[in-house]
């Protein structure tokens, strides 16, 4: 026995004197100008070929043997800090980089970020804010989403809509995070414009597929943005006033270089100038008051209680509004004096807010604690009022759904070395779904009515957990290797799913890599979604007990390559399986709410696949990318086209985008997108035939209308270049840019619906609308 | 400096007169006219001796002519490839007709329609057999006559009851069912069109009956009840329950076609497939077999 202890000593001595030979450099890396925690930013051995990045609160890790190092730290658009450090103890550092100007004023060296070909992630894209801000923007109005649009394997859907179709799925299967919330309904305008206001934004991160365990709930993409924490060293402002909206963002300190705040607001003035068209439509007599306007506010305060304690609350809150009031109209009639009033309105908006709490335990753990609540909601009301002298009979309808989430999430990173960065995690989510329902109130001759039709609130948890190592296995060989598992639980029916996920990279040589990837992915909740009019009608819905949560695999593999150290390429194939996928069934409508929506759908499974390219210069005067993507993406439902396989709505067999941005001189720039790609599938009639009803009653002559398959009509190919040019104007105060961009400049008539009716000589023909043609649009961008 | 960049505002505004005239409309040229075919129509019943077919021509969704009858065409008709009429031609009224052959069930029918100038049409389908059902349970909750009209010799008045089936479904195929209630005289025929069912098996309510299938109950004794309710002409008079086995081809094109009439004019629907089992044109070619009991009120 005494052997044996004896022996287990001597393993522990040995095993301790080998941890005591190395140390740990650890801390926060962040902008010197505003103090932001910078995302991603590369820690770089030179000599040794070894390093980490920072996560998405800036904090890094990274365990060494003792020695003397130059520790490189870098990140695009910031000038690189090199360190050289004499490593006998644990370090702690708090990196403060400086940032360019501009992007071609930065020099770039190899380090300066994780190059494509060494990033064991594969289907991801980062998109600076920056470059987001410079893109050609309809009506002046930067847009994340329709940035994102122009990445490879991310399609949109209408004529100027910002919704995503990420590698053949549809838009509720993106997790589209904000601070870590979900936002369920991402954009306003019946989609017109996203929720995100860029100014509030620090970081936009796109992964399509090869997804790391940490993520989950989703089938398709998941996009992760980063609201800005606020100055922490001055107070700064910016803001800009465009055609249709004007937006102001505040940020600094409230305690310098300890609690910060940011603010930001934006709002439409549609309303405002159009007053007057309404008033000659309506024209002389009646008073009507009618708009559309929508806002968007996001607020955040951080406070750093120790280099190892943050806290960061964030909150966003956006709405939609049509609305038309009729003033009380009065007249007499027959001796009576009677009075009508009428109200219609709809909106819809989202509220997400989350409560951080970041703390690192020693200099390789670090944990961050997230709280949220988030909600949805879409509500159409009426309001309709007669009164004969003092007898009032009214009228009052309200239809209301939406999605509550209360939701709590414990993550990890452990960085035990340079060969393994080690993330796990817990999650659960506390569901509340409002599937639609009408609230209905009558008062008629003293008597009160009031009742609530529909269906009611459904009430589930999901959580999940998670583990996953970025393990770098030999020099050239690295694997990101996870497991996620989660779990549904709703009306007494329990489902889970365990869900694998890998990505591996293998390095040819220095700047050139093979990648692959496989995840399984499962989804809980379901978006019912018209495919004639895009509303925000759409209903989030859970899984039941006769629709099964979705789930999705896929596989991709490509290569990734760096090219003189300015330019990267990278090729992707892959292959997406997805089941117990819902779409409307025949004649399914959104007028008939008395129909419970678990009838009006039917569960099928879906497949894509598809090969993307994408090619971007990232630094210099010029940047830019091209991307490519060629695909197929089809459906199958029992009871949909008689069980046989058809096309997706967005199956486009190619999609292409060009995107250019040109630095002229110091207060001058450029910039130009091209987008081409094919028609999307829609369903039209083909002929007309008799029907058949029921000889002995009505029907027997009726006029029908037949289609031979679904989807089965491409509509006209879609292309638009935009271009714009920004003139930035240093002022005492700050800085003043204006913007000059025209949208579709070759004024393309794109397709955005197609009807029957009849032409000018009144023959039958198919029309075809379009509602955007080249329109040219200036703001006034400042910033102090 | 500020008040500088303030007078680019109204240039700024001015932009929002586009908004006036963004949207446009176009003809789509290059919309592929699809050529005429043949369009049959035919139900047919194994308790009738009576075949009638409504043969017609597609015309593309965009051609401005009417839908008219064709008299020019000829049917033949077969029963497991044996010939039992052929040359049949167009009756005054347009339709073609034949008699004395009543259907079979299991055997297997097909038809032929060819014309001089559009491609010859095909169409087959087995007839059913005769479904086993019983009435377990009827109540007429109401059956007040309101109106007696001396010309025609009826009361008017108002129907409201309910039904319970108990159907026994052979478990060897998948079956289609319909149910109807009516009334009729040696004359008139009335069929109700409030016949509804929360029974899940039922597929449409849309329909001047309802139409199940066995996917819910194959192979067992399938419990069913429904409400049925309507202004009539002849109330006080005997009413009648019928249960008609369909065929596949039957069952999927009523669910269809009253649907897609149903749905016509809302903006918000799904599109509707209206189901064809014509091979080179459209239409219907499907066999029913009813049973039908009388009850007094």
């Amino acid at each position: 026995m005494k052997k044996h202890v004896v022996l287990l000593l001597l393993l522990l001595s040995i095993l301790t004197s080998q941890a005591q030979k190395k140390y740990t450099i650890s801390g926060y890396i962040s902008d010197s100008e505003t103090g932001e925690k910078l995302i991603g930013a590369n820690v770089y051995d030179k000599s040794r070929f070894i390093g980490t990045t920072s996560n998405t609160y800036g904090f890094f890790s990274i365990t060494l043997p003792a020695d003397t190092y130059s520790i490189v730290f870098s990140y695009l658009g910031y000038g690189a800090e090199i360190k050289r450090l004499n490593l006998n103890k644990n370090l702690t550092l708090s990196i403060k980089l400086v940032p360019g100007l501009n992007l071609a004023e930065v020099e770039i060296t190899a380090e300066q970020t994780e190059k494509i070909e060494e990033m064991t992630k594969m289907s991801t894209i980062k998109v600076p804010v920056a470059q987001i801000k410079s893109i050609p923007a309809m009506f002046g109005e930067v847009d994340v989403l329709k940035a994102l649009q122009l990445l490879p394997g991310v399609q949109s859907g209408m004529e100027g809509a910002s919704g995503l179709y990420i590698r053949g799925g549809g838009p509720d299967q993106n997790l589209i995070l904000l601070d870590g919330t979900p936002v369920y309904n991402a954009s306003h305008l019946f989609g017109f414009f996203s929720v995100f206001n860029a100014d509030a934004i620090k970081n936009v991160e796109l992964i399509k597929g090869g997804f790391p365990a940490r993520y989950g709930g989703r089938l398709s993409s998941v996009i992760d943005i980063s609201m800005k924490e606020g100055n922490t060293k001055k107070i700064m402002g910016e803001g800009s006033v465009g055609l249709i909206a004007a937006k102001i963002t505040v940020e600094g300190p409230i305690i310098k270089d300890k609690t910060s705040f940011i603010i930001a607001a934006r709002r439409t003035y549609l309303d405002l100038l159009i007053q007057p068209i309404i008033k000659n439509i309506v024209g002389a007599g009646e008073e009507m008051n009618a708009g559309y306007f929508f806002y968007d506010l996001n607020a955040k305060i951080n406070h750093k209680f120790s280099d190892r304690d943050h806290l960061y609350l964030s909150l966003y809150t956006g709405n939609d509004k049509f609305y038309m009031k009729q003033k009380p109209y009065t007249y007499l009639y027959d001796g009576n004096l009677i009075t009508e009033e009428y109200n219609a309105g709809m909106g819809w908006g989202n509220l997400t807010s989350a409560l951080r709490w970041n703390h690192q335990y020693g200099a390789k753990l670090f944990s961050n604690l997230t709280m949220t609540y988030s909600k949805y909601g879409f509500n159409v009301d009426e309001e309709e009022s007669n009164a004969i002298n003092n007898d009032i009979e009214s009228y009052s309808l309200n239809y209301f759904s939406g999605i509550n989430d209360i939701a709590g999430k414990l993550d990890f990173d452990y960085l035990p070395s340079p060969n393994h960065y080690i993330k796990f995690g817990v999650s659960s989510i506390y569901h509340t779904f409002k599937p639609g329902a009408n609230a209905i109130e009558i008062q008629s001759s003293g008597i009160d009515t009031d009742v609530v039709i529909g269906a009611k609130n459904v009430y589930a948890n999901e959580f999940s957990a998670y583990v996953e190592d970025d393990y770098r296995l030999t020099e050239r060989l690295k694997a990101n290797i996870g497991v996620h598992a989660s779990g549904f639980m709703v009306n007494d029916e329990f489902y889970y799913k365990v869900q694998p996920r890998i990505a591996a990279r293998y390095l040819f040589d220095k700047n050139w890599s093979i990648k692959a990837s496989y995840a399984s992915m499962q989804q809980y909740v379901h978006l019912l979604t018209n495919s004639s009019i895009g509303l925000p009608t759409d209903l989030w819905v859970p899984s039941t007990d006769k629709i099964k949560p979705q789930n999705s695999d896929q596989v991709a593999i490509g290569f990734a390559k760096s090219i003189k150290r300015k330019y990267q390429l990278s090729i992707e194939g892959y292959y997406k399986t997805m089941d117990n996928l819902i779409d409307y069934v025949d004649g399914a409508t959104f007028l008939n709410s008395g129909t419970d929506w678990q009838d009006k759908v039917e569960a099928g499974k879906g497949r894509s696949y598809g090969a993307e390219l994408f090619f971007e210069k990232k630094s210099g005067k010029t940047s830019g990318w091209i991307g490519y993507t060629l695909s197929w993406t089809n459906r199958q439902f029992p009871n949909i086209n008689f069980g046989e396989i058809f096309p997706y709505k967005y199956d486009r067999r190619h999609d292409v985008s060009i995107v250019v941005t040109h630095k002229l001189g110091k207060d001058l720039d450029v910039s130009a997108t091209w987008v081409y790609g094919t028609g999307n599938a829609v369903t039209l009639p083909v002929v007309r035939a008799f029907g058949y009803g029921d000889p002995e009653s009505w029907g027997y002559f009726n006029e029908v209308k037949y289609f031979d398959k679904k989807n089965d009509y491409r509509i006209a190919a879609y292309h638009r270049l935009d271009l714009s040019i920004n003139w930035h104007l240093p002022s005492k105060w700050g800085k003043g840019t204006i913007n000059g961009s025209i949208y579709n400049f070759y004024n393309r008539r794109n397709p955005f619906f197609y009807y029957f009716g009849y032409d000018n000589r009144g023959n039958r023909a198919l029309k075809r609308l379009s509602i955007f043609p080249m329109i040219p649009s200036l703001s006034f961008n400042f910033k102090f | 400096m500020m008040k500088k960049y303030i007078v680019i505002l109204p240039i700024l505004f001015s932009s929002i007169l586009l908004f006036n005239n963004c949207e446009k409309v176009e003809d789509v040229v290059d919309f592929p006219v699809k050529e005429p075919t043949l369009v049959l129509n035919c139900f047919f019943s194994s308790d009738s001796t009576d075949w009638v077919f409504q043969i017609s021509k597609s015309l593309s969704v965009i051609d401005n002519a009417e839908l008219k009858l064709i008299p020019d065409a000829k049917v033949k008709l077969m029963s497991n490839n044996v010939v039992i009429a052929q040359n049949i031609t167009a009756d005054k009224d347009g339709l073609y007709r034949h008699k004395g052959f009543k259907a079979s069930p299991d055997s297997t029918y097909s038809v032929e329609v060819t014309h001089p100038k559009l491609k010859t049409i095909t169409a087959s389908d087995v007839a059913v057999r005769r479904p086993d059902f019983e009435v377990t349970k009827h109540i007429i909750v109401d059956s007040s006559t309101y109106y007696y009209d001396p010309n025609t010799g009826r009361n008017y008045g108002w129907i409201d009851g309910s039904m319970t089936l108990k159907i026994k479904d052979d478990p060897n195929e998948d079956n289609y069912y319909r149910i109807r209630v009516y009334f009729y005289d040696s004359i008139y025929k009335s069929t109700l069109y409030n016949i509804t069912s929360d029974n899940p098996a039922v597929e449409n309510n849309y329909y001047q009956g309802l139409l199940l299938s066995d996917y819910l109950f194959n192979g067992q004794s399938f419990e069913i009840t429904f409400d049925f309710e309507d202004w009539e002409y002849y109330i006080n008079k005997d009413y009648y329950i019928t249960v008609e086995a369909v065929s596949k081809a039957f069952f999927y094109y009523e669910r269809s076609y009253w649907l897609f009439l149903d749905r016509q004019g809302d903006p918000f629907s799904e599109p509707v497939q209206i189901y064809n089992n014509i091979v080179n044109g459209y239409g219907i070619f499907a066999n029913m077999l009813g049973k039908e009991i009388k009850y007094p009120i």
